[in-house]
Order: C-alpha cells, then sequence, then structure tokens
C-alpha cells in the first residue's frame, strides 16, 4: 500500500485516524499499539509473506539493542552490535544482493546458479533503521528499549515504514513515550501530507510518463533524450521527496515529528551542496555509522579517498542491486573527489548561474544512470543526448513537450523555494491581510491540491471502451 | 485566527476522509462506466494464493479506484480541465483539434513488407471465399471503407501519428494483392474523394461514417456487383425513394463519450425513410425483435450513439421483405455494416448480417453454404484490412 491510493485515503488512514483518536491521550500504550497495529497491516497489503521477514528483523534488532546496552560488558556489548550487523545486513544481503552478486558468479563460473530472490518492502529502509538503534545504543546515545513492542513500532511505524526516510531512533525515542498531539500539529500535518500527494498525484506521476516514454523509445532525437531525462530528473525528485513530505506530515498528525529529507536539492550549485540537500537521512546515516567509523576527513588524502570509495560504492548498492546503481555511486564519487581536491575552489569563483548549471547537468547525467535498465542501456541514452542518433529533434519531443507542458512548468517553479519567499515577503508586510494569507494560503492550497490529487487518483483506473473501442 | 484555521483544516481533513469513505461505501454501486463504456471491477477473489501473493490486496485498489465516491464527476472534472485549461493536445486518447475529435495512436514504425505479406494472404483468404460463392453462382465483393483517422489523417496536427504512412502501404499493398487475385474489391476512400471528401461522409467524432456515408457505399458497393456480373440490386435514390432527416438528439460519438460528452456534440445523426412503405420482419440471433432498423431514443435531449444504426453490433441479424423477386444477401463485418444494413433491405428479399466478434453457432463458410445468398458483401474499415481475425477469419 502506498499514501497515494484509494486504499489508504479512504480506508486505511480514516479508520487509523477514528481508532487512534477516540481512544483517550492518558492511554498511550493503548494509542501506541493501534499505530503498531495499523502498521503491521500497512506493510501486510505490500506483501504479506514478507511480514515474518519484518518480524524477524525487528526481533534481531530488539535482541541486539539488549545486549548492546551499556549494563552489559563491552565484549558482549560489541558482540550485539556484530551480531544485529551480521544478521541484519545478511537479510538485506540475501534479500537484496544475492540475485546481483549470483549472476556475477554464474557468469565467472556457469555451473552456479543464480537464486531467485524477491525484494520484499521497505527492506533498506528498515534494516538501516535497526542498525542505527542498536549502534546508538551501543554508543550510549540512546536508552536500551526494553518494551519490544516499541522497538516494533520504532521499525514498522508505517509512515517511514516503506520508502523512508530513514529516522533515527533518538529523533522519535522520546516521542514513543510521552508526545503531545494536537489541533495545531495535526492541522500542520495534514497539510504537508497533502502537499506531498499532490507533489506525487500532480507532478512525479505526469512527468514520469515523459520520462517513461522517452527511455522506451529505440532511437530518441538528441531533445527527446533531453526531455526524457530533465522529465525524469523532476520524478525521481518530485517522487520521493513527496513521499517524505507525506511521511513527515503523518507522523506529525500523530505527534512525531521526523528530520526533513530533502531541502530543494535542486538548487544547489556544486555536486557537494547537493549531497547535503538530497535524501538527507541516508546521507547522513552513511555519514555517521560509515564515514566517520572509518576515519572520515581527519586523515590522509589517500584513505580519505578510500571512505570515500566505501561510502558511495555502498549508497549505490543500498539503491539497487544492478552495476547502474554501482556506477551511479561511483559518478558521484568521482565528482566530489573532484570538488574536494581539484576543482572545487574554481567552481566557487565562477557566476552563481555557472555553478548552478554544472551542478544540474552533472546531477542529470546521474539520473541517466539510475534510470537506465543496464549500463550499454544507459550509454546509448547518454550518447542519444549529445546526438548520437544523428537527430535533433522529432515529433515526440514535441508532442510530449505540448502534453505535459503545465507539469513541466510547475515542476520547474516547485523546485525553488518559493514557499519560503513568499513566507518571507509576506512577513515582512506585517499588515492583517500578509498575516491571513500566510495563515490561510497554505490550507486553502492543500485543499485544492487533494482535490486534483483525489481526482487523479479515483480517474487512474480510467480505461475506457476495453473491448468495443468504438 | 491561527487557531481556527488549524481546527477548521484538521476538520475539512478527518472529516472529508471520513465522508468519502462512508459516501464509498454506502452509495449505491453502478457495475457499469457509462462513459468508459465497460463494466467496472468486480470484487477480488480472496484465497491463499491470492492473499499471500498481495494480488487481492492490488486488486480491491482497482476496485476501491472504480467505485470511489465521485469518480464520475471528478473524471468530468480531470477531462474539463485537461481540455479548457491546460488545452492538452490529447485528452483521454482523443486527439483534440478545433472540430475534430481523433483517436490517438502511439508512434510506429511502417514494416512495408510484413505488410505486403500479410496482404497476400487476406486476398487469398478473399479469393477462397469469392470462389465458394461464386461456386453456387452468388457474388462476392470486397468493401474497404475509410475509418476516422484515415479519413481525416491530415487533421492531425504534424507531431501526432496519423497512420497516413501505414494506411497508405496497407491500401496499396492489399489493392495489388486482391487485384492479382481477381478479387471484387472496391475502395472507397477514392468514390468519397471523388464526391468531394465532405464531411458528411465520415464524422467528427466517431470512429465511423454518417447515414450519408453508409448510402455512397452502398450504391458504390450495388454498382460494383452489377459490374462483376452480380444481379442488378434495386437502389433507392435521395429524394424519390428515400429522404433523410437529421435527429434532434445530440450525437454522442466514441470520441465525444471518452471526453465525457464535453467536447463535440455539435453533430447530429441521419435517419431514413422509403417513400414508399416497405415492411419486413426482424430476428436477431433467431428470435424475432421489432421490424425497425433505428434504435430511436426515448426523447429528443437523450444522447445517441452510433448503436442507432441496427441497434448496435449483433452476432446474426435477418431482415425479411418477403419479395422472393429480388435475390438475398448477406453483408458481414465490424459496425461499419449497421448503418449500412439501416438502407441496403431495400435491395433484397433476405438480408443476413453477421458480426463473426460475436459467437456465432458455425463459421462463415458453413453458414455460406447453408443459406447461399446472391450476393455476399464483406465491409471492413482501413484499420481492420489485414486482421485475419474475428470479421476477417473467412473460413
Amino acid at each position: 500500500m502506498v499514501f497515494s491510493s484509494a486504499s489508504f485515503l479512504l480506508f486505511f488512514l480514516p479508520c487509523l485516524l477514528v481508532c487512534y483518536f477516540v481512544v483517550p491521550r492518558r492511554m498511550r500504550g493503548l494509542r501506541n499499539l493501534i499505530l503498531l497495529g495499523f502498521s503491521l497491516a500497512f506493510y501486510t497489503c505490500g506483501g504479506p509473506k514478507f511480514l515474518l521477514l519484518m518480524l524477524l528483523s525487528i526481533a534481531i534488532n530488539y535482541a541486539c539493542g539488549r545486549l548492546a546496552g551499556p549494563e552489559h560488558p563491552l565484549r558482549v556489548r560489541k558482540a550485539g552490535v556484530l551480531l544485529a550487523c551480521v544478521l541484519g545486513l545478511g537479510l538485506l544481503g540475501w534479500f537484496k544482493y544475492a540475485g546481483f552478486f549470483g549472476e556475477i558468479l554464474h557468469a565467472l563460473a556457469p555451473v552456479i546458479p543464480v537464486p531467485q530472490v524477491t525484494l520484499p518492502i521497505g527492506i533498506s529502509f528498515f534494516t538501516f533503521q535497526g542498525l542505527s538503534y542498536v549502534i546508538d545504543v551501543y554508543r550510549c546515545d540512546a536508552a536500551v528499549q526494553k518494551n519490544p513492542l516499541k522497538v516494533a513500532l520504532y521499525i514498522s511505524f508505517f509512515p517511514q515504514l516503506v520508502a523512508g526516510p530513514i529516522v533515527r531512533y533518538t529523533t522519535v525515542a522520546a516521542e514513543i513515550d510521552a508526545r503531545r498531539e494536537s489541533v495545531e500539529e495535526f492541522s500542520a500535518g495534514a497539510v504537508r501530507f497533502l502537499f506531498g500527494l499532490g507533489k506525487k498525484m500532480l507532478l512525479a506521476n505526469a512527468v514520469a510518463e515523459v520520462a517513461d516514454a522517452a527511455f522506451a523509445a529505440a532511437s530518441p532525437s538528441a531533445a527527446f533524450a533531453w526531455l526524457g531525462a530533465v522529465a525524469y530528473t523532476f520524478q525521481i525528485y518530485f517522487d520521493f521527496s513527496a513521499y517524505s513530505d507525506m511521511a513527515i506530515g503523518l507522523g506529525r498528525m500523530f505527534g512525531f515529528h521526523f528530520l526533513e529529507n530533502f531541502n530543494y536539492p535542486y538548487i544547489s550549485r556544486s555536486i557537494t551542496e547537493f549531497w547535503r540537500r538530497w535524501h538527507i537521512s541516508l546521507s547522513s546515516w552513511f555519514r555517521d555509522y560509515v564515514y566517520i567509523p572509518l576515519g572520515g576527513s581527519r586523515c590522509a588524502r589517500g584513505r580519505q579517498i578510500r571512505n570515500l570509495f566505501v561510502v558511495w560504492s555502498l549508497t549505490g548498492l543500498w539503491h539497487g542491486a544492478s552495476w547502474n546503481f554501482l556506477a551511479w555511486g561511483w559518478w558521484f564519487l568521482l565528482l566530489l573527489i573532484g570538488e574536494k581536491f581539484l576543482w572545487g575552489r574554481g567552481l566557487e569563483r565562477l557566476p552563481r548561474a555557472v555553478q548552478h548549471g554544472y551542478t544540474m547537468v552533472l546531477v542529470l547525467i546521474s539520473w541517466v544512470l539510475f534510470r537506465a535498465d543496464t549500463l550499454g542501456a544507459a550509454a546509448a541514452y547518454l550518447s542519444a543526448m549529445f546526438g548520437g542518433t544523428g537527430t535533433v529533434w522529432d515529433a515526440q519531443a514535441v508532442y510530449y513537450a505540448l502534453e505535459y507542458l503545465p507539469e513541466l512548468l510547475a515542476c520547474c517553479a516547485a523546485c525553488l523555494p518559493v514557499k519560503q519567499w513568499l513566507e518571507q515577503a509576506l512577513s515582512r508586510r506585517d499588515t492583517p491581510v500578509a498575516g491571513a494569507v500566510l495563515v490561510w494560503a497554505p490550507k486553502a492550497l492543500a485543499v485544492a491540491l487533494f482535490v486534483a490529487s483525489y481526482a487523479k487518483l479515483v480517474t487512474g483506473s480510467f480505461n475506457p471502451f476495453i473491448y468495443f473501442r468504438f | 485566527m491561527k487557531r481556527l484555521s488549524d481546527r477548521l483544516m484538521a476538520i475539512l481533513f478527518a472529516g472529508g476522509l471520513l465522508a468519502l469513505m462512508c459516501a464509498t461505501i454506502l452509495l449505491p454501486k453502478n457495475r457499469y462506466s457509462y462513459y468508459e463504456n465497460r463494466n467496472l471491477a468486480d470484487f477480488p477473489e480472496i484465497s491463499r494464493n491470492t492473499v499471500l501473493s498481495g494480488q487481492v490486496f492490488d486488486d480491491l485498489e482497482t476496485m476501491f479506484c472504480d467505485y470511489a465516491a465521485g469518480r464520475t464527476s471528478m473524471l468530468k472534472l480531470r477531462t474539463w480541465a485537461d481540455l479548457n485549461l491546460f488545452h492538452r493536445p490529447v485528452v483521454n486518447d482523443v486527439v483534440v483539434t478545433e472540430d475534430t475529435l481523433l483517436p490517438y495512436r502511439a508512434p510506429e514504425t511502417v514494416d512495408a513488407s510484413a505488410i505486403a505479406a500479410q496482404a497476400e494472404l487476406v486476398a487469398a483468404d478473399n479469393r477462397a471465399l469469392q470462389d465458394l460463392i461464386e461456386g453456387y453462382g452468388g457474388t462476392y465483393l470486397y468493401v474497404a471503407v475509410p475509418c476516422q483517422y484515415a479519413y481525416y489523417a491530415d487533421t492531425y496536427p504534424w507531431y501526432l501519428n496519423s497512420r497516413a504512412d501505414y494506411t497508405a502501404a496497407e491500401l496499396s499493398a492489399l489493392t495489388e494483392a486482391m487485384t492479382r487475385q481477381g478479387v471484387n474489391f472496391l475502395d472507397m476512400g477514392p468514390v468519397f474523394d471523388a464526391l468531394g471528401h465532405g464531411e458528411a461522409y465520415s464524422s467528427r467524432v466517431d470512429n465511423h461514417y454518417g447515414l450519408y456515408g453508409a448510402y455512397e457505399t452502398y450504391r458504390a458497393a450495388v454498382n460494383a456487383i452489377a459490374a462483376a456480373g452480380g444481379p442488378e440490386l434495386d437502389f433507392p435514390e435521395e429524394g424519390t425513394d428515400l429522404t433523410f432527416s437529421a435527429l434532434p438528439n445530440p450525437y454522442m460519438g466514441s470520441r465525444t463519450r471518452k471526453l465525457m460528452g464535453l467536447r463535440g456534440n455539435g453533430e447530429h445523426l441521419l435517419t431514413a425513410e422509403f417513400t414508399a412503405p416497405l415492411p419486413f420482419t426482424r430476428q436477431d440471433n433467431g428470435a424475432d425483435t421489432a421490424p425497425t432498423v433505428y434504435a430511436l431514443p426515448a426523447d429528443e435531449d437523450a444522447p445517441v450513439l452510433y448503436a442507432l444504426y441496427m441497434g448496435g453490433d449483433i452476432a446474426e441479424t435477418v431482415l425479411s421483405t418477403d419479395r422472393p423477386d429480388r435475390p438475398d444477401g448477406l453483408i458481414f463485418g465490424d459496425s461499419f455494416t449497421n448503418a449500412v444494413e439501416c438502407l441496403a433491405y431495400y435491395s433484397f428479399d433476405q438480408l443476413r448480417s453477421l458480426d463473426l466478434r460475436h459467437d456465432t453457432d458455425m463459421a462463415l463458410t458453413e453458414y455460406i453454404k447453408l443459406y447461399r445468398p446472391e450476393v455476399v458483401i464483406c465491409i471492413r474499415d482501413y484499420e481492420a484490412l489485414l486482421s485475419r481475425d474475428a470479421n476477417g477469419d473467412l473460413s
């Protein structure tokens, strides 16, 4: 189940709201139990057979968390962390990477069969969340949670379960036990959720049509290839950040405060800045649990490069088990090393527009690596973008540009911090009208976005004339 | 003010979702979607396998979307916005031009050799059928009629696929193959061109021609049958033998319907009345039905569909005029036959029509051997010319 589905909006969420808020606030345990029950049901809808796997992951992290607590000797605590890493990453490795590495081994020795393993939904997210809990307990950054149901709620809490953001235990530990739900929080959460829903339904899904067509074209013109790459650049941002918005909004409705996951990444003026603004929960996870423990930047240049190599190889593989994602990670590795040691200072001296253009072109190329099915397909697509197919533009480019022009323009605007600019401008005016606009406009817009998103959602099954076409 | 707005927002959000849930569950359900012309999703099958695989949840999602409260209004809202706010060139798979609603076709590569090979097979099938019919003294005619995308190919914006290349390749290959095989073949494209390629011969909002297009097809077929050595069929001339009149009802063409009736309502369908009364009986699939060829709407405001003609697609229809001095005829093909049948029973003692897309008790050749009609006419539109399925299955 996803948030932008009729099942979620018309049944799951209203039922949860009724069940949750009908319970008095003082019965925190029961409210948590309701959240846990609904979270497990939410996961079950996505793939019931993997529910046991998630419960196993919860059990492993709970037990290892207990072992990693400060009341135990250091060797037991280390064993707890080690066990969590081996078992957690072992499960992740099997379910996500067995096929990939099996194919590599099969290519080397054809007698070795390639295992056929189905990827459980959200395994990368709940594995990393569980690990962060055990490591934080080991580091004494968080207290051991003795109630397994609370660990279960932390790991399986439905807003961030299947697509993040990766919520650290320390972020929500206190709120699991004592949080304050209020009308103000609920309203802010609802607005945030509806903005996310609008981004997903109205922007991401629309530009996905352009991207899908361009990437499926056998021999796209340069214009069509660029249009497709731009569309995918928008799609991945609005898809992912929309999910984060909805997760943050839902969390807020129930009194949880997750950290931001995106901060207008496409206004960045360098790749380094881009990665400070993009998927913040993942990059900070790798920074805190991999890069810094390896020595981070406070070591010799060679070791720094090695550390970066490890982090970006893992970042690539985290996104998916294929050479494309590794290449995507290494692409950013090269660019970040370049900015750190070679051209970073020079870049800063260039005009802002050039810095921005440099960043966006390189990011756009990275998304081609990310989107293409194989490395060969990525190379062919990149070649088409630079005139490799011999045609500069074609009818399809014109059609898709005209058909999706409203969404493409809206995407351009929505990439910018327009909301912040408007808020600042209105705050400076300090008039009753400006105050009213500040209070009412986001809510009115959120309601309008909901109507438009609902229209898109329920008409998504618009499928006319299946048999009697005429 | 902030507190008031927060309260209102919370009530609107939670209350709105609850209201939508209740409305979706409680409001009466219509299992048929008129504008989409399809049945909506069934309740999914619940079994161990469908639950464990997650299929049941996917099916439930489809069902919830299909039956979501206010879905038809949302379809209209979305279509209206696409037409009037965003001015998209293609809405709900309909190419929207100033005065024409055309089908959207994805870009395609024309494979001339594959088309030629398929045309050979189709021509051979028709030759075999013609041999069968001529074997008992009958006459066979194959009629190709332009469907809407072909008739208005030059109306498409240049960046959309009008299938002009495909149509040209297909017609060239089929004409050549039919001629080589000696099949009596009539292409209505050049006939309509000679008549001035007017709007009267094809609808601007539906895939089919209107009654004038059918009338000229009928006239050309009568002439072609005579030229092929078949019987001289009576043909009703406009003004003396029949009169056309337009229905006041708005025409809900297939494209208009896809656009939820929000565009393309200016066209009106015609009916024709013979000057001299021509009583007949009618049987559909072996059962007696009302002796009429027009399924007229209940009142003048109700939208009317192309199914006005003959009441839509029916597996077998028999119109009997009880004039033994006239020949018997058989017309088979897709919906393009319907409008012709409304007129063509004028020429025959008994006119049979078959639509092989529907279940029929016997194959086409068995049917022809059984009834041995003196005249057999196959009518196919340009889109279906090379198809050897359904009405293209001449076995």
